[in-house]
């Protein structure tokens, strides 16, 4: 103890470290069911662990992984203290920050408490842990739905504080982990709790009257359908594979086991649900599982999760944690994982023969990556404009033969990137040729197609005659350049974009022009028609329709444009926004996202004019082949993340925030979006 | 149908035989009472549903399509065969006749539902292609450099071929490409399944294994990992004639699993190569520079 006495000082600073030091912190919950106790040797057998059901588990199709057999730590028993050491030694050479231990405690009766105390009474390992209360009735099935109970809870008031003054000492371990100083104490199933926000304040009230003052309560989403906030939790957690629903893959199985009538789902469906996934109004903390099987427990009604591999796995916590940087500051940085040893569910870090440190490794090289989440500006006006006069990376420019005498009306620059649509691009600009609105110039850049765009562009602009249409050709530099250097190009006092693939239906112009001047608006966009290759209506079920169906239901009631533009971005594309030329100069072009750089964009014009939103179908996006939505979902979830932080970040300078009470409402409105936690601090606090 | 043996079960699946089913009236003597269609699917039906509910999805879906050769418009029919399919995967399948079904009954909320979990199922789909292409490049660690996979290709005492009949057939070219890359040794067929006639076919669940020498496994939607370790290769890899990202993961890790530690990848077109960007050998190209 005493020739370790500088390290542990060391630890100690960073495991309760200022938020400026802290970065992401990764917990594992804990399993102590690893030593025999006499109420299991009393229900299950003599010498009872979880290792029983771990070691007799057998596979229930080609393929199953089972046993899971562990390795370097071997089927260990947690009474001994070297095994507790090397647990914690191989969780933090990994950048595990800590442990959450399961606690078990039925009216004051506890179980499985062997570990966690002799942690706290000898010290070691000096590893950082939290604890959640298992409140779950214990029963002779192992997920607490059973009828048999075998330990029940009672949840009287008189239980409510013994239950927290055992665990005040626990709080005051200078292991035990915080959240902005109060200790952080996670509740399995807030809804078994009769009273919960009754129990929580009796708690809180407690713990501030004994002097250990706050404490952080966190809620595991398991069963919980209630607002936790609403209850009087500070967040919650994740706790998978609860509240997701993953894709069933029993089909492709070669079942060996006849009698099996579990499930067998698709692993990385849950990544794509958590990748994907909304956030819901309230702090939320992720949770990964690096797989799931609980055949152990159920051998023929088990759930068991193929398709896990630690590059799937390390790939998700990257980008979990990189999310958790963007929405989260200081100790509310931080990520779980479940579990470090839940053998007999299949969710394990520890090593096993199969796959070693692999999962273990994937958790350090996810934290290693350390660049913080990419957060691309736009590029100022004066940079933006400069484009114009710049031939680096242009190729070639084109111009039809012959300029028109310029007709009355407002100027509008039509600009056009194109890449890769030489199929599309001629119905695209016939469609601009045939605007009811005349006084047009039409700017195409080509984004160094590959196919025969290019070829195809030249031969349209060669035969125009009607209207002024130049072509650049550029090397390819991404939309967002492709953009850019239109609008430098651009010298109408209205620019209207447009997408080489799409249609503008042919009153779009006359109809938005109308509307900017009626409304005194600098930004305007119209609802989309969804349409396929043959440029025939796609139906309102289509996977990429519904959702923007669904979100423009809103400005149909009423709403501020720009409650519904924070969470989905109804101008669908770039393509759809008509703006003056000048707004420009607020906002700066287009920046380098790609997927979300539109959406970043008529943002930062809410921020500078009033939006105009005309509810006619004026422009025609095509859904076709690749050019989907869907596929680009998972970055797009990501980079909405990117987006809304720095947008949010300094809501309090945005119009809506001149009226107090408007914007009061509006980050209500936020957090219930599950958007507070984009906002800094000082707005997220509760009104 | 004309090649059905009167006393045969019907095709349709309807458990009757074939005289007594669709065969009724073809030849011979007429069936004793005329039987409404309806009469007649009615056990089809019930014998689908439960079919379905025990997960016999290959079943349920003949006997679906058995109903809907009787009655071509029977909604029930139609919807819940829509339905077996999405439980098989098959998605194209199960939008197509969940639309023909919407078409018949557009009202039922049952059917709304189904068709808004198949739509989301493509889209889960989609985003899990994305998500595994860029979870690929984590894989290249185990795979062999280019010139290895070569060197192993030109040196193996036997090459065996691991693929389902359907993969092995669609591949004939690239199979005969191959074997201008490999050693002068036969190539075996190693089969899955044994409805390919002229093949060598290994019974993998009866413990049949190619045994020493490269291992080739092609396409490799199901899984190897429970008689791979036992195979007792020299080497492994596999042959990428699909752009299915998430495949290659699954067939990779097991192909490296337990002192495998590399498995050479061979493509067989160059845009394969490129959309999955893991070091490998593009048979066609290996072959054309053989040639010059």
């Amino acid at each position: 103890m005493t020739a370790s006495g500088a390290r542990d000082a060391g630890e100690a600073r960073s495991a309760h470290g200022s938020p400026a030091q802290a970065d992401v912190r990764v917990i594992a919950f804990y399993l102590p069911q690893f030593h025999p106790i006499p109420e299991n040797d009393a229900w299950w057998g003599e010498g009872f662990t979880e290792w029983t059901n771990v070691r007799k588990a057998r596979p229930n199709f080609a393929g199953h992984y089972q046993p899971h057999v562990p390795g370097e730590l071997g089927y260990y028993d947690l009474r001994n203290p070297d095994v507790r050491e090397a647990q914690a030694a191989l969780a933090r050479e990994h950048g595990i920050h800590g442990f959450c231990y399961h606690y078990y405690w039925f009216s004051g009766k506890r179980l499985l408490e062997f570990p966690l105390d002799a942690v706290l009474a000898s010290g070691r390992p000096d590893f950082p842990f939290c604890v959640c209360w298992a409140n779950e009735n214990w029963t002779r099935r192992w997920d607490g739905r059973d009828q048999e109970v075998l330990l029940a809870q009672r949840y009287s008031p008189a239980d409510s504080l013994a239950f927290i003054r055992d665990l005040l000492p626990v709080f005051a371990d200078r292991r035990y982990i915080r959240v902005g100083g109060r200790p952080l104490l996670i509740v399995y199933k807030a809804d078994e709790i009769p009273d919960p926000a009754q129990t929580i304040a009796l708690w809180r009230d407690e713990a501030r009257r004994s002097g250990a003052g706050e404490i952080y309560l966190v809620v595991a989403l398991t069963t919980l359908q209630a607002d936790p906030e609403l209850l009087g939790f500070d967040a919650a957690v994740e706790f998978p594979p609860h509240a997701l629903s993953p894709i069933s893959v029993a089909h492709r199985c070669d079942f060996t086991n006849a009698d099996f009538a579990g499930s067998v789902f698709n692993y990385r469906s849950f990544v794509t649900q958590s990748l994907t996934k909304r956030m819901p109004g309230f702090k939320l903390f992720r949770t990964l599982v690096p797989g799931w099987d609980n055949t152990a427990r159920r051998q023929d009604a088990g759930s068991v999760f193929v398709g896990s591999s630690p590059e799937i796995f390390g790939y998700w916590l990257e980008r979990v944690v990189m999310q958790t940087r963007l929405r989260f500051e200081g100790d509310e940085r931080l990520v779980f994982i479940n579990a470090w040893n839940e053998w007999a569910e299949g969710c394990h870090l520890e090593p096993d023969e199969r796959y070693g440190r692999q999962y273990l490794q994937a958790v350090s090289a996810a934290l290693a990556v350390r660049e913080p989440p990419p957060r691309p500006l736009r590029p100022p006006w004066g940079a933006v404009r400069a484009l114009a006069e710049s031939q680096a990376g242009v190729l070639r420019s084109v111009r039809s033969p012959t300029l028109p005498e310029p007709s009355s009306g407002t100027r509008v620059s039509v600009v056009m990137p194109a890449y890769n649509h030489a199929a599309y691009v001629p119905a695209a600009l016939d469609s601009v040729l045939a605007q009811t609105h005349r006084n047009l110039e039409i700017i195409v850049v080509d984004d160094g197609s590959t196919d025969a765009t290019a070829a195809v562009l030249d031969d349209y602009a060669a035969r125009c005659r009607s209207h002024a249409l130049t072509v650049v050709h550029q090397e390819h530099a991404g939309a967002h350049h492709a953009l850019n250097r239109g609008l430098a190009l651009a010298r109408g006092e209205v620019i209207a974009l447009i997408n080489s693939d799409d249609l503008y239906a042919p009153t779009r112009l006359a109809r938005l022009l109308e509307e900017m001047s009626r409304r005194r608006s600098a930004f305007a966009f119209s609802s989309t028609r969804f349409i396929d290759d043959d440029g025939n209506e796609v139906p309102a079920s289509h996977a990429d329709a519904r959702p923007l169906r669904e979100a423009l239901l809103e400005p149909r009631e009423g709403r501020d444009l720009l409650y519904v533009l924070v969470k989905t971005n109804i101008a669908i594309s770039s393509g759809n926004f008509v703006f003056r030329r000048d707004l420009l100069e607020r906002t700066g072009g287009f920046c380098s996202l790609r997927v979300c750089h539109d959406w970043d964009f008529v943002l930062a014009a809410s921020r500078e004019t009033p939006l105009a939103f005309l509810d006619e179908p004026l422009y025609l996006y095509r859904l076709h082949g690749e050019n989907t939505y869907s596929h680009v979902r998972a970055l797009a979830a990501f980079e909405a993340d990117q987006v809304l932080s720095r947008f949010l970040a300094d809501i309090a300078k945005h119009p809506i925030a001149r009226e107090p009470a408007e914007l009061a409402r509006f980050l209500r409105y936020l957090r219930k979006a599950g958007l507070g936690g984009h906002l800094p601090q000082r707005q997220a606090a509760p009104a | 149908m004309a090649s059905v043996a009167r006393n045969a079960l019907c095709p349709c699946g309807s458990g009757k035989r074939y005289k007594a089913c669709h065969g009724a009236g073809a030849a011979g003597e007429p069936p004793e009472a005329p039987e409404t269609p309806e009469r007649r699917i009615a056990p089809m039906l019930g014998a689908a549903l439960d079919a379905q509910q025990r997960r016999r999805f290959d079943e349920a879906r003949r006997l679906y399509a058995g109903v809907l050769s009787v009655v071509p418009d029977h909604f029930d029919a139609m919807h819940m065969l829509g339905v077996v399919h999405y439980q098989l995967g098959e998605l194209e399948d199960a939008r197509r006749y969940l639309e023909r079904a919407r078409a018949l009954r557009s009202q039922s909320p049952g059917l709304r539902n189904n068709l808004q979990l198949v739509s989301d199922a493509f889209q889960q789909n989609a985003i899990e292609r994305e998500i595994c292409r860029e979870v690929l490049p984590r894989l290249r660690p185990l795979c062999a450099a280019p010139d290895e996979a070569t060197t192993w290709l030109r040196s193996a005492a036997a090459i065996h071929l691991v693929a389902s009949a359907a993969t092995l057939n669609a591949a004939q070219g690239i199979l005969e490409s191959l074997r201008a890359l490999c050693a002068p040794v036969p190539i075996r067929r190693w089969i899955d399944g044994a409805r390919a006639t002229g093949w060598d076919v290994l019974d993998v669940s009866a413990g049949e294994l190619p045994r020493g020498g490269l291992l080739l496994l092609c396409a490799g939607a199901r899984t190897v990992s429970h008689w791979i370790d036992s195979a007792a290769a020299e080497r492994a890899g596999m042959l990428v004639a699909d752009d299915e990202p998430a495949l290659i993961i699954d067939r990779l890790r097991e192909l490296s699993l337990q002192g495998r530690r590399c498995a050479a990848i061979l493509y067989a077109t160059p845009q394969l190569a490129r959309s999955i960007g893991l070091p490998g050998v593009v048979v066609g190209e290996a072959v054309a520079s053989e040639a010059a």
